[in-house]
């Protein structure tokens, strides 16, 4: 590669190279085949296989194992800041990274209450703390949860899942999950008596429940309780990547941007119209159904929160679709297409024909007030899966939706997950 | 005529295949004594330009040129020493680019960052920080038919009174270290003197001119690839080793994924078009979904949903670690993660998380090959 432009050109173009293309020169990584875990924590740029020439170099290297607990001081979801002094007493201290959002998360949820729930009384703190800023993480990556990542929704998984263990916000600075390379959710560390790291990695070796042969938490735990070094220290948390506020939040606003440059369009719906929407014979997806009228102030209020629902399934490209149903005579289309284009509403949005208003409630088999708003979500087979008139909890809704959706290949008990999460709001209810 | 100026089509011969634009290079251009036809047209500044607004430079240099184009792109710095170099002298130098996403599929994008729309104009000017006016005329291309446009970079070079009596190229030679006649620059100092300009036309080399109304224009299918046959095959330690190594001539695009995993589904499209875009020079791509083996319809049914014509593989087992330390011990858990294989399986680029286009592309076309025919073309886009 010869740089045959202009003189002042050349130059830019070999120190530049130097930088680009510079070539990591820690010495090669020679680990034995028969080594268990992975070298985590290697220096910047150690190669992995013994390679020559230039690797995989880790953005956020792993806490080594040895290495010192490192200090932090972090809101926790009781609006205390927590730091490692207040758990001194605890034998052994577990540090989960975990999330709201992730999937892999959520799948390891139970696993965790369970550890949590067996070694509470013998000594063993649990914290988890979470690594994203909300600010980071897209609509469209949110197709597996009722909600994102932030303090605030923080507080309301743990209060709607009864999580016991102190949940920490990081998502502020991220400082301490860059430190100790936190660069996926799930991600667990155990830190012995002296606050020693022991063992980090994954909870144990199977996504899926069923089929789990090695639980590497709960083994290194044992182990350190029992004053035994821990037998396998390192392994590899499958998870999804940590949204880092310096690089995550340009892919937001881009998913913004392409939302608010859609066309926002309104067409008249008929009786006839209605009943396939009711139907839902051939979508194979979960509709959710939105009658709204544009003068009711509870309509409008709830708008957003359908929107971004739409936005986190659909933009995912989970099974899912929404309608919503202005229930506006037809003199009122401007003010109604207004303001849908005030919400970038790029649902499908439709406008009951004025003779068909009275037929609504004939189609749907349910009566309620067209001032206000009425919500349904409709399964693939056409079930009705959730109806109510006037307000409505955004988070029920999304559940009932993820309820709908069949399993995720990838992580098997999501679906379980969230049939489990539609029947706790109907306990909680009574 | 004295206008005649010959383009000489080799280079886009190469570049271009059975694309529409090779051949009527023959045809005539502006001729010298020409008016400036005149032209308003939006600039990559997000103002509109027009031939008006520089009336009071005593001389302006018109040069037509585009994003996607080799030559055009060795020329950039060129064009804007010619503009720092005379802006204070009364000379204007002002780029238009004729050609426009219509014009240029993506097969002619294998040397390009970003295509030739006014968004990647803009990003190309800020990228390379060109601060000369340039200008879009790829709506109705009226500007590069006043000017009778034969081939990019082609340069017009106006009078005072705005008189035609400069066309043809910068310079001599598309290879900077090489030039002997900078033939632009000895026609604006002629005119600036108040001297006749001694060589008056030039032939022109570089990219033929894409005309909209010429048949068999790149369409936006190309981009679907159509044809392609979605394939999927498990993938277990030992072949994952080996792709690590890469040992394959070309450059290798890996990118491991899954089913569940928002970004990776939201990158998945555009890595797919970056395959399209580059594989005619000798690059791979392929996809490893880190999903165990029993999600293969799942994996299938995206694969296909994307017309995916890269090389696909699934994990082979539910044991990922083990499957991801075969690979690479030093690779990160979480996906997405792409990187990008040289041939002698050094890592020349890596991204986790969702992946940056444009740092990819550009590291992709950094580490391509270098192209006889546009020496200098990869040190072009190992800097900036």
């Amino acid at each position: 590669m010869i740089a045959l432009v202009s003189a002042k050109s050349r130059t830019m173009a070999l120190s530049t190279v130097v930088v680009t293309l510079s070539v990591v020169t820690a010495t090669a990584a020679t680990q034995s085949p028969s080594t268990a875990s992975p070298p985590s924590g290697s220096p910047q740029g150690e190669r992995g296989q013994g390679r020559g020439g230039r690797g995989i170099v880790a953005q956020y290297p792993v806490l080594p194992i040895g290495s010192a607990l490192p200090d932090f001081s972090l809101l926790g979801i009781d609006g205390k800041r927590h730091s490692p002094k207040e758990y001194a007493s605890a034998k052994v201290l577990a540090v989960m990274f975990e999330s709201n959002h992730c999937p892999a998360s959520i799948a390891y949820e139970k696993r965790v209450h369970e550890l949590y729930d067996a070694y509470r009384a013998r000594g063993v703190q649990v914290i988890a703390i979470n690594p994203n800023n909300p600010k980071a993480v897209r609509l469209n990556e949110l197709g597996y949860t009722d909600m994102s990542d932030s303090y605030e929704e923080m507080k309301l998984r743990a209060e709607f899942m009864d999580l016991p263990w102190p949940y920490l916000y990081d998502g502020e600075t991220q400082a301490l999950s860059m430190k100790m390379g936190a660069v996926a959710t799930p991600h667990i560390f155990i830190f012995d008596q002296d606050r020693k790291l022991r063992y980090q990695g994954a909870i144990d070796d199977s996504r899926a429940v069923a089929q789990v042969k090695e639980r590497y938490a709960a083994d290194a735990i044992d182990a350190l309780l029992a004053g035994r070094p821990v037998s396998i220290a390192e392994t590899r948390a499958l998870g999804c990547s940590t949204k880092w506020v310096s690089t995550s939040v340009g892919g937001v606003e881009e998913e913004m941007k392409t939302i608010q440059s859609t066309p926002v369009t309104i067409s008249p719906i008929d009786q006839a119209g209605l009943r396939t929407l009711r139907e839902n014979a051939t979508s194979q997806k979960t509709v959710l159904v939105s009658f709204w009228q544009s003068d009711s102030r509870l309509s409008r209020d709830q708008f957003p929160d359908l929107q971004t629902t739409y936005r986190m399934y659909a933009g995912s490209r989970r099974p899912m679709d929404m309608v919503t149903i202005s229930t506006d005579p037809p003199a009122k289309t401007a003010a109604v297409l207004d303001f849908l284009e005030t919400q970038y509403a790029t649902t499908r949005n439709v406008q009951v024909s004025s003779g068909d208003v009275a037929a609504m409630p004939k189609v749907f088999g349910v009566k309620w007030n067209p001032a206000q708003p009425f919500t349904m979500v409709i399964g693939p087979d056409g079930k009705v899966l959730y109806q109510r008139e006037g307000r409505i909890d955004i988070y029920e809704v999304r559940r009932v939706i993820l309820a709908s959706f069949p399993d995720a290949p990838g992580w098997p008990g999501i679906h379980e997950y969230y049939q489990a999460a539609v029947a706790r709001t109907a306990a909680k209810r009574r | 005529m004295n206008g005649r100026v010959v383009a000489l089509l080799l280079m886009t011969l190469v570049i271009y295949g059975s694309a529409a634009g090779c051949g009527k290079a023959a045809s005539a251009t502006l001729a010298l004594g020409a008016m400036a036809p005149s032209f308003a047209l939006a600039g990559a500044d997000g103002k509109t330009h027009s031939l008006t607004d520089y009336s009071s430079s005593s001389v302006l240099v018109v040069v037509f040129t585009c994003n996607h184009c080799p030559a055009a792109q060795l020329y950039e710095q060129r064009i804007q020493r010619l503009h720092a170099d005379y802006r204070t002298r009364g000379v204007a130098v002002v780029a238009i680019n004729p050609d426009s996403v219509k014009t240029v599929g993506l097969r002619e994008l294998a040397y390009s960052d970003v295509p030739d729309s006014l968004e990647g104009m803009a990003t190309r000017a800020a990228y390379r920080h060109l601060d000369y006016p340039y200008l879009y005329d790829g709506n109705a291309q009226a500007a590069a038919a006043a000017f009778k446009v034969i081939a990019l970079p082609q340069v017009f070079v106006f009078d005072a009174q705005r008189t035609l009596r400069y066309v043809g190229r910068i310079d001599d030679n598309v290879d900077a270290a090489r030039v002997k006649s900078n033939d632009a620059r000895a026609a604006v100092d002629a005119l600036l003197a108040q001297q006749p300009v001694k060589v008056a036309t030039t032939p022109v080399e570089g990219c033929a001119m894409n005309w909209l109304h010429a048949a068999n224009k790149p369409s936006a299918e190309e981009a679907e690839d159509p044809g392609a046959n979605v394939q999927l095959e498990l993938i277990g330690p030992a072949q994952l080793e080996s792709l690590r190594s890469n040992g394959t001539p070309r450059l290798m695009m890996v990118n491991f994924w899954a089913t569940w995993c928002a970004p990776c589904i939201v990158e998945f499209p555009e890595l797919q078009k970056i395959y399209r875009t580059y594989r005619s020079r000798g690059f791979e791509f392929v996809t490893v979904s880190v999903d165990s083996p029993d999600a293969r319809p799942g994996v299938m049914k995206l694969l296909q949903e994307q017309r995916a014509s890269s090389r696909n593989h699934l994990f082979d087992s539910d044991d990922s670690a083990r499957l991801q330390d075969a690979f690479d011990r030093a690779m990160p858990a979480a996906v997405p993660f792409t990187l990008l294989l040289a041939p002698n399986g050094d890592v020349v680029h890596q991204q986790l998380g969702e992946a940056e286009f444009l740092p990819l592309r550009r590291a992709i076309l950094a580490n391509l090959p270098d192209d006889p025919k546009y020496p200098g073309l990869q040190a072009y886009w190992a800097t900036n």
